[in-house]
C-alpha cells in the first residue's frame, strides 16, 4: 500500500492536476465548437465523443485524490461503455437517415417543421 | 469503512437489497421474456405480444402499489452499497411510470397508423426496458447511477422514436440522438467537476454538501449549470427543448404520448433529488448554490418559449409538443417553491397531466386516421358530425389550458398556491414575478388550445363528406382517460389525500 501511494505521489509530483484539467477543458471546448459548427452528422458525433472523453480525463485525474481511489476510474469505464452503445444506436439511425435522405448533412435533413 | 469492502458483506448487502427492487426485477424478466417469445414465435407472436406486455405491466403496477405502503418512514432506505435508495415519494413516481406504460401499450393496440407499419416485438421489449430505466433513474442516489440510468432511458427513447419507419421517424431519431448525446455529455462534464469538488458521487448525503461549502461560488455555479443540462433535456425545458417539436412530429403517436409524461416525470424527480438537499440540509443555513434563481430563469424561459411558439402552430402534434414544453414550465414553477407543498403540487400535476396528455395524443391519432392530417384547419365542421370526439376534444383542451370543470384547473391551482406560499414565507420578489408571469401564460395558452375546438364547432365544412365514427374500443379508451379528469375536479381529495400522506424526507 505504501509503495502504491509512493508511486501515485511521485507521479503527481511530476504532472500537477491542473495540466489534466487544462487538457480536459480544451477538449470539452473543442467538442462543443465541433457540435455547433459542423454540419456532417458523423463529425457531430465525433465532437460528442470529445466531450465525453474530456469528462473522462477529469474523472481519472480527480480519482487519484479520492479516498477510495477507484471511483473516478470506475465512472470513466462506464462512460466508455455507454459511449460505445450510444454510437452504435446513432450509426444505425444515421444509416436509416441516409436510406431516406441520401445525405448526412444535418441542414438538409429538415422536413419536420418544428 | 474497511468492513464495507469485504466481499461477503457486499454480497449480503446485494441479497438483502433484492427484495426492495421487485418491480424492477419483474420488468427485467418481462423484457427478457418478450425478446425470447419474439425470437421463437417470430410470425405468430406479433398479435399476442402486446397483451403479454399489458399483463406484465399490470403485475408490475400492482407490485409497485404494494411498495407504496411498505416504505412509510422518513428515512431513505439505501440499497446496493448506497447506489440506489427508495422511499414512498419515489414509489409514487414509479406508479406514474407503470400507469403510463399500461396506457401506452393500450394505445398501441388501438392506434391504426401503428398497426399498418407492422410493429415488431422489439418495440414492446424496448418500452419495457425504458420503464426499467425510469424506475432506476428516480431511485438513484449516486451520480454514476444517475448518468447510467439517464443514458439507459435516452438510448431506449432514441430507438422508440424511429419506430414509425419513414422519413419523419428517421429525422426525429437523428435529431433526438444528436441533441440527447450532446446534452448528456455536457452533464457528464459537470458531474466530473462535482466529483473534483467533493471526491464523492453520493449526492443525497449531507457530507456531499459539506464538502461543497469550501468551494468558490463561480466554478460551483458553472458545474451546477452544466450538470443541469442533462436533466433539463429530459424534461424538455428551454433552452434544451429544441428536439421536442421534431421528435413529437416524427415519432409514433403512442410513443410521443409516453415521452411527454414518463421521462419528464423522471427528469423532474432527479432534479428534485439533486437540488432539494441544498435547501433542506439542517446542518447549515448557508445555501451553497442558488438553484432557485437558476431554475426561475429556466422556468420563465420555458414558459415563454413553450406558450408563444405554440401560438403559431397549426399542426396539432407540433402544438402539443410546444404545449408540453409549456407544461414543463408550469411544473418547474411548482418546483421552484422549494417546499414540501411544492413537491406535492408537482406530484399532483403529473398525475393529472398523465390523463390529459394520453387523451390529447389519442385524439391526434384519431384525427390523423379520419382526416389523414394533423392540421387543425382541416377539422372544420367535424364537431357536429362526430359529437363524441368533439366533446372529448373540448374537455381535454380545457383541461390542458387549466380551466374548470377539469382537474387541469386544480393542478394549476396547487402549483400556484405552492408558489404563493413560498413567496409569503420568504418574501422573495422574484417568486412573485414568476407567479404573475405564470398566470399570464395560462391566458396565452387559452388561445392555442381552443384553436382545434374552434375549427371543429364554429367553422362550417366546405364540402359535405361522410366521416366514419370511431370504434367502440377507442371510445372506451377516451372515456377512461377523460372521466378521471372531471372526477378529480369535483373530488380532488381522492388524489390529494393520497399525495398528502406521502412522507417526504426533505
Amino acid at each position: 500500500m505504501n509503495f502504491k501511494l509512493f508511486i501515485y505521489n511521485s507521479t503527481f509530483n511530476m504532472i500537477p492536476l491542473e495540466h489534466f484539467l487544462f487538457v480536459a477543458a480544451a477538449l470539452f471546448t473543442l467538442g462543443v465548437v465541433i457540435v455547433i459548427t459542423k454540419r456532417n452528422v458523423i463529425v457531430v458525433l465525433m465532437g460528442i465523443e470529445l466531450i465525453l472523453n474530456a469528462a473522462n480525463i477529469n474523472l481519472v485525474a480527480f480519482s487519484q485524490y479520492d479516498s477510495a481511489l477507484m471511483r473516478g476510474n470506475m465512472f470513466a469505464l462506464f462512460v466508455i461503455v455507454i459511449a460505445a452503445a450510444e454510437a452504435a444506436v446513432a450509426l444505425a439511425i444515421i444509416l436509416q437517415v441516409y436510406h431516406y435522405f441520401k445525405t448526412a448533412n444535418i441542414d438538409e435533413i429538415n422536413e419536420l417543421k418544428g | 469503512m474497511k468492513e464495507d469492502f469485504k466481499i461477503s458483506s457486499q454480497l449480503e448487502g446485494i441479497i438483502q437489497s433484492l427484495a426492495d427492487i421487485l418491480p424492477e426485477i419483474l420488468l427485467a424478466s418481462l423484457f427478457i421474456l418478450l425478446i425470447i417469445l419474439d425470437l421463437i414465435f417470430r410470425k405468430r407472436s406479433s398479435g399476442v405480444l402486446p397483451y403479454i406486455t399489458l399483463a406484465g405491466l399490470l403485475i408490475v403496477l400492482s407490485f409497485t402499489f404494494g411498495q407504496f405502503f411498505e416504505y412509510q418512514t422518513p428515512q431513505l432506505k439505501f440499497l446496493f452499497s448506497r447506489f440506489l435508495h427508495i422511499n414512498q415519494y419515489e414509489v409514487f413516481y414509479k406508479i406514474i411510470f407503470a400507469i403510463a406504460g399500461v396506457f401506452t401499450v393500450w394505445f398501441c393496440l388501438l392506434s391504426k397508423p401503428l398497426q399498418n407499419e407492422k410493429i415488431r416485438g422489439e418495440f414492446y421489449a424496448t418500452l419495457v426496458a425504458l420503464l426499467l430505466g425510469l424506475n432506476l433513474m428516480v431511485m438513484s442516489s449516486n451520480l454514476l447511477m444517475v448518468y447510467l440510468s439517464l443514458e439507459f432511458v435516452s438510448i431506449c427513447s432514441y430507438i422508440l422514436a424511429t419506430f414509425s419507419f419513414n422519413r419523419g421517424g428517421a429525422e426525429a431519431g437523428i435529431k433526438y440522438i444528436l441533441f440527447g448525446a450532446f446534452s448528456s455529455g455536457i452533464m457528464l462534464y459537470g458531474m466530473s467537476l462535482f466529483y473534483g469538488f467533493t471526491g464523492d458521487f453520493q449526492f443525497v448525503e449531507p457530507s456531499y454538501l459539506n464538502a461543497l461549502e469550501h468551494i468558490d461560488k463561480i466554478p460551483l455555479l458553472l458545474a451546477g449549470i452544466l450538470t443541469l443540462a442533462g436533466f433539463l433535456f429530459k424534461i424538455s425545458a428551454s433552452p434544451f427543448h429544441i428536439w421536442a417539436p421534431d421528435v413529437y412530429q416524427g415519432a409514433p403517436t403512442p410513443v410521443v404520448a409516453f415521452f411527454s409524461i414518463a421521462p419528464k416525470a423522471a427528469g423532474v424527480a432527479v432534479l428534485i433529488n439533486f437540488t432539494y438537499p441544498f435547501y433542506f440540509n439542517h446542518l447549515h443555513e448557508l445555501v451553497v448554490i442558488d438553484w432557485q434563481l437558476v431554475l426561475v430563469v429556466v422556468g420563465v424561459l420555458t414558459l415563454t418559449v413553450g406558450n408563444f411558439a405554440a401560438l403559431a402552430q397549426n399542426n396539432l402534434k407540433c402544438l402539443l409538443a410546444f404545449s408540453s414544453v409549456g407544461h414543463a414550465g408550469f411544473i418547474l414553477t411548482g418546483m421552484i417553491a422549494f417546499s414540501q407543498l411544492g413537491v406535492r403540487s408537482v406530484l399532483f400535476y403529473f398525475s393529472v397531466y398523465l390523463f390529459m396528455n394520453f387523451a390529447a395524443f389519442a385524439l391526434v391519432d384519431i384525427m390523423a386516421v379520419l382526416k389523414g392530417s394533423d392540421d387543425v384547419r382541416k377539422f372544420k365542421g367535424l364537431g357536429s358530425k362526430i359529437p363524441f370526439v368533439g366533446v372529448i376534444f373540448v374537455v381535454i383542451m380545457v383541461a390542458l389550458t387549466g380551466l374548470p370543470p377539469t382537474a387541469g384547473f386544480n393542478a394549476k391551482l396547487f402549483v400556484f398556491s405552492a408558489l404563493w406560499e413560498a413567496y409569503q414565507e420568504t418574501g422573495k420578489q422574484i417568486l412573485l414575478f414568476v407567479f404573475v408571469f405564470g398566470l399570464l401564460n395560462t391566458v396565452i395558452a387559452l388561445f392555442y388550445y381552443l384553436k382545434a375546438p374552434y375549427y371543429m364547432f364554429l367553422k362550417k365544412a366546405e364540402e359535405e363528406e361522410k366521416v366514419a365514427d370511431i370504434n367502440f374500443a377507442a371510445k372506451i379508451y377516451l372515456l377512461v382517460l377523460t372521466v378521471p379528469l372531471i372526477g378529480f375536479f369535483f373530488k380532488p381529495d381522492l388524489l390529494v389525500n393520497f399525495i398528502e400522506k406521502i412522507i417526504l424526507n426533505f
